[in-house]
């Protein structure tokens, strides 16, 4: 018996030609908790803020960049219209293991939840604001996450996470969250 | 960029969610077993879509503190709509297939409350049961497609399929026939795999482990000229466990012809090499499924009869290819589907079956090279179904479809040297191979069996908080007598956290051709054979006291009229198939699941089978079975499970005098890592603590077949670049 690479390599060919088109996301029945949600984190952007050159003329788009799948990336769509802080929202899927380079704010879907420390550490050293609903998420050094309290939408903070990567939010946005700072972010 | 889908947050992972990923009217079908996102999303759709885009706007303006008092007043749809579906379900995702370290679909449905996986002594082939019947009694589908031949079930090579590959795997309890048409008598299971703009991540894996155990993998999901475009590959081999059998069939015949033949104490070869390509390519409404699957050196270890045979490594080859049209808004009233599918598979015996060893004696005299029967064949199955739903009329969503299935049996060749030739001249022991193909004495005829459908069904909002579905199918097939199958579901949402089932279903099986027209060394065939028919009550409750904390429990009566079954013949030593009675089984099944904190989850569940102790109960199943498995994110990255599944004592035939097969508690530990950029690792370990589990055998396999002992898989990921 041939080994199993030789064969894997020998009747697989890779060259499937690639080209990028834009996302097409199918439309969601619409459902109160994801609005919610998406309310929520349309918040947690206003109250931040980026470093004084995030922002030029020749790039004024706010970039909400999604990484993975789950409703609320198909509800977060209706924030493109919207604008933070001025700057007109563009929402960008990610594709791992795409850059988050140029993203000011990521959603990290709950298909992630075992590549999400993956996507963390791709935003290290650059001003991604990183929110997800997935458990233990701000405990692992994302800066937002999401959660239910019985039938109310609450929200932890990892302050560490947000302040190493040049984000400063503001002290409404700190008093309504549970806070947690590991101090050992990535 | 892949289309996002709807997928499950890890609350939901490995307890139930809903299901809707099923393409062309199969999905239409399956929508209508557990009516999910179509009835409660097209229905609202429109009117809603005002409403949500107002209500957004209104959340928009509301401070962050008036946010926190909004009150969120559904868990999720995902939960709603699996606990009103008209029938049981379960779903099991990707993520909660890696978790537990399994590498088979057939490992996996070990875990799913009511299913026991048996393995045959002839090739170590999963049999899957569902609720105490044999394993005839399930319909198991691939992307909405039935994996049944004509001869053999799901192929004589069956080996399960690799998990690489599968997107999610969705279990019905309970019957299917009024909308799937045969062999859903007891379960439903459809394995939807990682077909285009399903694959979120490109990824190449390889495991190692026991057994010399070897698999590579490659998921790649991409767009190509306005194509979404995704192929997995899935290789692998092993030795297999080859377990020692102490006593075969040819040990009794040695008995009994004063001969020393058997190979026994001797190992069972159950070592294989497996292929498993597919490719799909979907725009828009259309989808066009090429599935590629062979099995290599596939040592059988032992024969039908329950002899070693350490010779036979067959190979089969299979190629499925679907093109699918799925449009649930067609009009305003209307969503429609079609498909239209083809089937090519063929199989060879290579140098085997080695019926029985050298030396074997019969009434005819001695066999010095043994009894041989070589055997090939192939199958084609072309398949077209066009069905609609209709919304028109005020609170019913009504579904109807048709379809036709042509399937033909062809390229029989078959080399023996016992039993008759050609002409139906006996064959003296001792003597050479001897061709029979193209004569009325090769193992199987070359026909064809035509099968036309008609199904439809009403899912009616009776009142606010009752539903009630009423179907039938009816099934006309070419060489058997028609069947028609009608089901009726009531489900009653008695509480916010309760949910009422009744359900009543249904269901038929098409004899197989081996039943019909084929000799085995083993049975005989009976070609006046009418499909087994079977009829299921079920009292279902689902309680969700709160949304980390889920129970279920399942009251069901399942009786089968017509049974096929081998029974004794005058004058043949061999059993031949007949519709001979009635048997009935009433079962219990609870099961559920709990996140008592953020990182830890558990799951459990209980079957209990009661068969009446009539000929045709299915001997070899556990009447008890519980499972129980943990899992616990103890780090960031790092993934613990643990699983156990205990199987209960399995009793004997009338007449068999042995003990029951003992009771067993088979406990597997997975420990993952996703840390490292781009990388993923795992350690799997399966029978944990070396427990001597047994599969029942028949009386001529003394100590019964020995499953694997503790053995030991390591597993790397690494995620691909665009």
């Amino acid at each position: 018996m041939k080994p199993v690479i030789t064969r894997l390599a020998s009747r697989i060919g890779l060259c499937l030609l690639v080209c990028h088109l834009p996302a097409v996301f199918a439309q969601s029945p619409a459902e109160d908790e994801r609005l919610l949600k998406t309310a929520f984190i349309f918040n947690f952007a206003k109250l931040t803020r980026w470093p004084a050159n995030t922002w030029t003329d020749q790039a004024p788009q706010f970039h909400l960049c999604t990484a993975g799948n789950d409703d609320l990336v198909v509800s977060l769509q209706r924030l493109g219209s919207e604008r933070i802080a001025g700057h007109p929202v563009t929402i960008r899927a990610l594709q791992a293991p795409d850059s988050t380079k140029g993203c000011h704010a990521l959603y990290i879907a709950g298909s992630e939840h075992m590549s999400y420390l993956q996507w963390i550490d791709r935003t290290r050293s650059q001003p991604v604001l990183t929110i997800s609903e997935i458990r233990g998420f701000a405990d692992a050094a994302g800066a937002i996450q999401l959660y239910r309290d019985k039938d109310r939408i609450r929200f932890k903070i990892n302050l560490g996470a947000a302040r190493d990567r040049g984000l400063s939010l503001s002290a409404r946005l700190l008093d309504l969250a549970e806070i947690v700072d590991t101090g050992d972010t990535r | 960029m892949p289309r996002p889908q709807r997928r499950l947050d890890r609350l939901e992972v490995g307890a139930h969610a809903t299901v809707h990923e099923v393409s062309g009217p199969a999905r239409t079908r399956w929508h209508a077993l557990h009516r999910t996102t179509v009835v409660v999303g097209l229905l609202a759709a429109s009117a809603a879509a005002a409403n949500s885009d107002e209500r957004f706007r209104h959340l928009l303006s509301l401070s962050l503190e008036d946010l926190m008092d909004q009150k969120v007043t559904i868990s999720t749809q995902t939960a709603r709509s699996l606990n009103n579906a008209p029938s049981t379900v379960s779903v099991v995702t990707a993520d909660d297939i890696k978790a537990t370290g399994a590498t088979n679909l057939v490992e996996v449905l070990q875990g799913v409350p009511g299913i026991y996986v048996r393995y045959s002594q002839f090739g170590f082939r999963p049999l899957i049961s569902f609720r105490g019947a044999n394993d005839k009694q399930t319909l198991l589908m691939v992307n909405g497609a039935p994996m049944s031949d004509l001869m053999w079930r799901l192929g004589i090579f069956w080996k399960g399929l690799p998990v690489s590959a599968i997107d999610r795997v969705e279990i019905i309890r309970g019957p299917g026939s009024a909308l799937f048409g045969t062999d859903a008598s007891a379960g439903v299971i459809n394995v939807i795999t990682k077909t285009a703009g399903k694959i979120g991540e490109n990824e190449a894996g390889l495991r190692i482990g026991s057994f010399d155990t070897q698999n590579g993998w490659l998921n790649y999901g991409s767009q190509w000229n306005g194509f979404e475009v995704a192929m997995t590959a899935d290789l692998s081999r092993t030795d297999g466990h080859d377990p020692l059998i102490d006593s075969d069939a040819q040990s009794c015949s040695d008995l009994a012809f004063g001969t020393t033949a058997s190979l026994a104490p001797g190992e069972a070869r159950y070592g294989w090499q497996n292929t498993d390509l597919r490719f799909s390519l979907s725009a828009d409404n259309w989808r066009l499924l090429a599935d590629y699957m062979r099995h290599d050196n596939l040592a059988t270890g032992m024969t039908g009869a329950g002899a070693l045979d350490p010779v036979t490594e067959g190979t089969d080859n299979r190629l499925d290819i679907g093109l699918l049209y799925d449009n649930e808004q067609f009009s305003a009233d209307w969503g429609v589907s079609a498909e239209l599918r083809y089937r090519y598979l063929d199989y060879t015996s290579g140098d085997g079956f080695q019926e029985w060893p050298p030396g074997h004696t019969d009434a005819s005299g001695v066999y010095p090279s043994g009894v041989i029967n070589q055997m090939t064949s192939a199958e084609q199955r072309l398949s077209g179904e066009a069905g609609g739903i209709y919304h028109g009329i005020d609170g019913h969503a009504i579904r109807m479809g048709a379809g036709y299935v042509w399937q033909d049996l062809g390229h029989v060749e078959q080399w023996v040297n016992s039993g008759v030739d050609g002409n139906g001249n006996a064959l003296p022991a001792g003597g050479p191979l001897v061709d029979i193909s193209d004569t009325p004495y090769a193992f199987a005829p070359e026909k064809t069996r035509h099968n036309i459908y008609v199904y439809l069904q009403d899912e009616w909002a009776i009142a606010r908080d009752w539903e009630l579905t009423v179907g039938a199918r009816y099934d006309h097939y070419s060489d058997l007598a028609g069947s028609l199958t009608p089901r009726l579901a009531l489900v009653w949402q008695t509480s916010e956290q309760l949910t009422t089932k009744l359900l009543y279903g249904q269901a038929f099986r098409a004899p197989y051709y081996q039943e019909l027209y084929a000799e085995t060394s083993f049975s005989l065939p009976n070609p006046n054979l009418d499909p087994e028919r079977s009829e299921t009550w079920e009292l279902a409750f689902s309680y969700a006291p709160h949304d980390d904390l889920h129970l279920g429990m399942n009251l069901y009566r399942f009786e089968q009229r017509d049974v096929i079954s081998l029974q004794p013949v005058a004058g043949q030593t061999k059993l031949q198939y007949q519709n001979a009675g009635e048997h009935r089984i009433h079962g219990l099944e609870l099961e559920g699941w709990w996140q008592p904190t953020e990182l830890v989850r558990l799951a459990a569940n209980f079957t209990l089978n009661d068969p009446d102790s009539s000929f045709y109960r299915e001997i070899g199943l556990p009447k008890q079975q519980a499972y129980l498995r943990a899992d616990w994110q103890f780090k960031p990255g790092w993934n613990w499970n643990a699983q156990t599944n205990w199987v209960g004592e399995r009793d004997r035939g009338a007449g068999d005098g042995r003990a029951p097969v003992e009771a067993h508690l088979v406990t597997d530990s997975t420990l993952r890592y996703a840390g490292i950029r781009r990388w993923e690792f795992a350690l799997s370990i399966r029978n944990l603590f070396d427990v001597d589990a047994r599969e029942y055998m028949r009386s001529s396999i003394a100590n019964d077949l020995p499953l694997p002992g503790r053995s030991v898989y390591a597993e790397a990921r690494y995620l691909l670049d665009n």
